[in-house]
């Protein structure tokens, strides 16, 4: 919803819809027609009034011989700005004026002399034809600019459309800019359930009357327009048109008005058309993308599936095979076992079902952060008191271990889940554990970095072969070691990093600088507001 | 309370889980009795046990509700809930109902039998609480409110000696974040001022403050003192 209202207030905030409905509005090709504006024919008297004055002052320069340009040019005028009907008008009214003010008898409506009959009569007949070819060339300029402008809107509206990323926002758009481009009520129908039914109008709508239904699904179908004003089912309120595309037809727009007069004039038709072909691309776009997408989530919940069945099949399997070998030779050798062994025997099923257990642990984590039912409960912590919370259940872990802590002492509350974040610290210390040799030493330092904590685990192995920096993360991805390191599930770094972008986080593999070792390092947003710690005490 | 040995009722539906813990607790002598449903733990109750050892997963009834009635029957019966890993939530709230501690599944029984001498050793006190309560270096004297850290007094405030008070008196217990806030403030009050008591109180008893070993924190949940040695 909140995505809608972006695209729209994008659509809004340029101011441009209604300028642009507007201007489509003029352009209506008022041009074709007599438009009977009296303004406009007001103006064409008033030009002919101010050509006799002018006639009237140069007369005596120029000679009665080339009085007529200045009304000649009067008339030009007039039919440049005005059109073919005031620049006729101009004509008659120059005509009569220039008889009436410059051929003898001055001022009555009388030519005695037959050469001024002639004059007369050519310079009207001169007057009507190039007001017919000034107001023609003004046609030509207006429809010329008229296409410019549906040019323009047409390429404004499929840029718009580019950036849209859902199908709702280009169904929105669409609605909303062919409404106010032409001024019309706009219904869109996409196909769902097997029919068509309505998924966005402007004004909003969500239900047409039976006939409409009706003429809509007629369009689905025949791939052809129908409804008010066309052939077929032409008592429909609306008029239907079909959106194409090369795949055939994949919605159907509708639209109507409060006017009489024909719904569109044909060069809006026509625009109506090409707005719905844009529209039609977008959708079809947007259509791609999503099977892009699912494709893409396929292939990688396939290769997840079978990375999971391998890894199941090894992590789950060794360690209860261990169980089973362990327990069920106690269960019928135990006569034959010494005590030793025995004991043996019963820490290994001990130490396997530990490990059992931490690899579903993981397996669960990991199900829960894909599915997206990790939801961090977040609230005020302190950074101190999860890692001493932490070290408490690494104490076995690292039992081979030093740990250091190098916490400074501003550190402020964090914004985080608890039990996520400590779960986040155990897989870090635990894949430490992991892969530095037993005697060394695994640092905790955290710092505060402006508008960040850092936290970081820091160990003494080998460090992280650079072409695995990019991998560590990755789910079921496993440094290769030697025989050396017991593997892990693969899962425990996947995890914290799932956890940890949950809480807003980020978190980053690294070697350190100063001697060979892996870095991970956490950063975390310092909570806005004030640090009520120091409040309190 | 009667003579003999301690009743403890375990109530799961597993046969496997109710064998071991049979086993299990035969060991420390307590005398055990089994339910396999809700319905079977209720008719249970008047034989008034000692502890009830309750999973929140049966088939017939939610583990809280049961939680509930059992509290609603007898407020006496120390209840010890035994719950999966991740439900913290769930745990709070058996908590925040009437349990008096809880054991994450898979569970060792070292550290079941821990929790249920603690949760037992907790309904006896109620009878005669021990005047000085000692855990390592620690000592704390309710008596006369003075505490001490390797035979050295420690100055806490007021708040701070409640909070310990509270920890003391509830050791080996874990005690959620809402019940300590509503016995110290009211339970609307925010748990950071919860956590900036414990960080004063840490430093002041805790040898190493950074690595707690009296004070421990049960993550997501609340804190519990070190049972007594």
């Amino acid at each position: 919803m909140s995505n809608r209202r972006t695209v729209f207030s994008s659509f809004t905030s340029r101011g441009a819809p209604r300028s642009l409905a507007d201007e489509t509005a003029d352009s209506r090709l008022s041009f074709l027609v007599p438009s009977f504006e009296l303004r406009a024919f007001a103006w064409a008297l008033l030009t002919v009034a101010g050509a006799v004055g002018v006639a009237l002052m140069l007369w005596p320069a120029i000679g009665v011989e080339n009085v007529d340009l200045v009304f000649l040019t009067a008339i030009v005028g007039v039919a440049v700005r005005l059109g073919l009907w005031p620049s006729l008008l101009a004509s008659v009214m120059s005509s009569l004026c220039y008889n009436f003010f410059f051929t003898a008898p001055y001022y009555t409506f009388t030519i005695r002399e037959p050469a001024s009959i002639v004059s007369v009569l050519f310079f009207t007949i001169v007057a009507i034809v190039v007001s017919n070819v000034a107001a023609r060339a003004r046609v030509q300029a207006l429809s010329a600019m008229a296409r410019a402008r549906t040019t323009e809107l047409l390429y404004a509206f499929s840029r718009k459309l580019a950036g849209v990323g859902t199908l709702d926002d280009v169904l929105w758009a669409t609605a909303y800019q062919t409404a106010l481009m032409l001024n019309v009520r706009v219904v869109l129908l996409l196909p769902g359930n097997g029919s068509i039914t309505v998924k966005a109008g402007y004004p909003p709508e969500d239900q047409l009357e039976a006939a409409d239904l009706a003429a809509a699904r007629w369009v689905w179908q025949n791939d052809e327009p129908a409804g008010h004003g066309c052939a077929s089912l032409s008592d429909a309120k609306r008029l239907f048109l079909p959106m194409r595309t090369g795949r055939g037809v994949i919605g159907v727009v509708g639209i109507d008005a409060d006017r009489d007069d024909p719904l569109l004039s044909p060069t809006e038709r026509r625009l109506l058309e090409a707005l719905v072909d844009q529209s039609a691309l977008a959708i079809e776009r947007v259509h791609l993308v999503e099977d892009m997408e699912r494709v893409k989530r396929t292939v990688e919940t396939e290769r997840l599936r079978s990375a999971l069945l391998t890894s199941i099949s090894h992590d789950l399997k060794t360690p209860l095979a261990s169980v089973l070998g362990a327990a069920g030779t106690l269960r019928d050798l135990s006569s034959k076992l010494t005590d030793e062994q025995k004991v043996d025997l019963l820490a290994t099923i001990v130490e396997e079902s530990e490990r059992l257990n931490r690899f579903i642990a993981n397996l669960l984590d990991m199900t829960r952060l894909e599915s997206g039912a990790v939801v961090p409960n977040a609230t005020r912590q302190d950074l101190q008191e999860i890692i001493g919370s932490v070290l408490r259940r690494t104490e076995k872990v690292l039992e081979a271990h030093r740990v250091t802590l190098d916490l400074a002492d501003d550190l402020p509350l964090l914004e985080l889940d608890p039990v996520l974040f400590e779960q986040v610290l155990f897989n870090l210390l635990d894949n430490a554990a992991k892969y530095a040799p037993a005697g060394t030493t695994v640092t905790i330092r955290a710092r505060r970095q402006g508008d960040a904590v850092s936290l970081q685990v820091m160990d003494e192995g080998d460090g992280i072969p650079s072409a695995d920096l990019d991998h560590v993360f990755d789910k079921f991805y496993r440094a290769h070691k030697g025989d050396r390191v017991r593997a892990g599930t693969g899962l425990g770094l996947a995890i914290s990093r799932g956890f940890v972008e949950a809480m807003h986080g980020t978190i980053s593999a690294a070697n350190r600088d100063d001697r060979t070792g892996a870095v991970f390092t956490i950063k975390l947003p310092v909570p806005a507001g004030r640090d009520r710690l120091g409040d309190a005490a | 309370m009667s003579a003999g040995p301690l009743k403890i009722l375990i109530v799961d539906d597993e046969p496997p889980i109710r064998k071991l813990l049979r086993m299990g607790l035969a060991t420390e002598g307590y005398e055990t009795f089994e339910a396999a449903n809700a319905k079977a733990a209720l008719e249970f109750l008047p034989q008034h046990p000692d502890l009830i050892i309750l999973d929140l997963g049966l088939p017939d009834m939610q583990g809280l509700d049961l939680l509930r009635r059992i509290r609603a029957q007898d407020e006496r019966a120390a209840v010890v809930v035994l719950s999966s890993r991740g439900d913290e939530v769930g745990k709070v709230e058996a908590l925040d109902c009437g349990a008096d501690d809880y054991v994450t599944k898979p569970f060792g029984m070292n550290e079941l039998l821990a929790r249920l001498r603690n949760a037992l050793r907790h309904q006896l006190q109620v009878q005669g609480e021990r005047p000085i309560f000692r855990v390592g270096d620690l000592s704390v004297d309710l008596v006369r409110r003075v505490v001490k850290v390797r035979d050295e007094e420690v100055k806490l405030s007021p708040k701070e000696y409640d909070l310990l008070r509270l920890m003391v008196q509830h050791a080996g217990k874990v005690l959620t974040h809402k019940f300590l806030l509503g016995e110290l403030w009211d339970r609307s009050t925010d748990a950071q001022y919860l956590r900036v008591y414990v960080r004063q109180l840490r430093h002041k008893i805790e040898p190493d403050p950074e690595r707690p070993q009296y004070i421990l924190t049960e993550t997501g949940i609340g804190y519990r003192l070190r049972a007594p040695d």
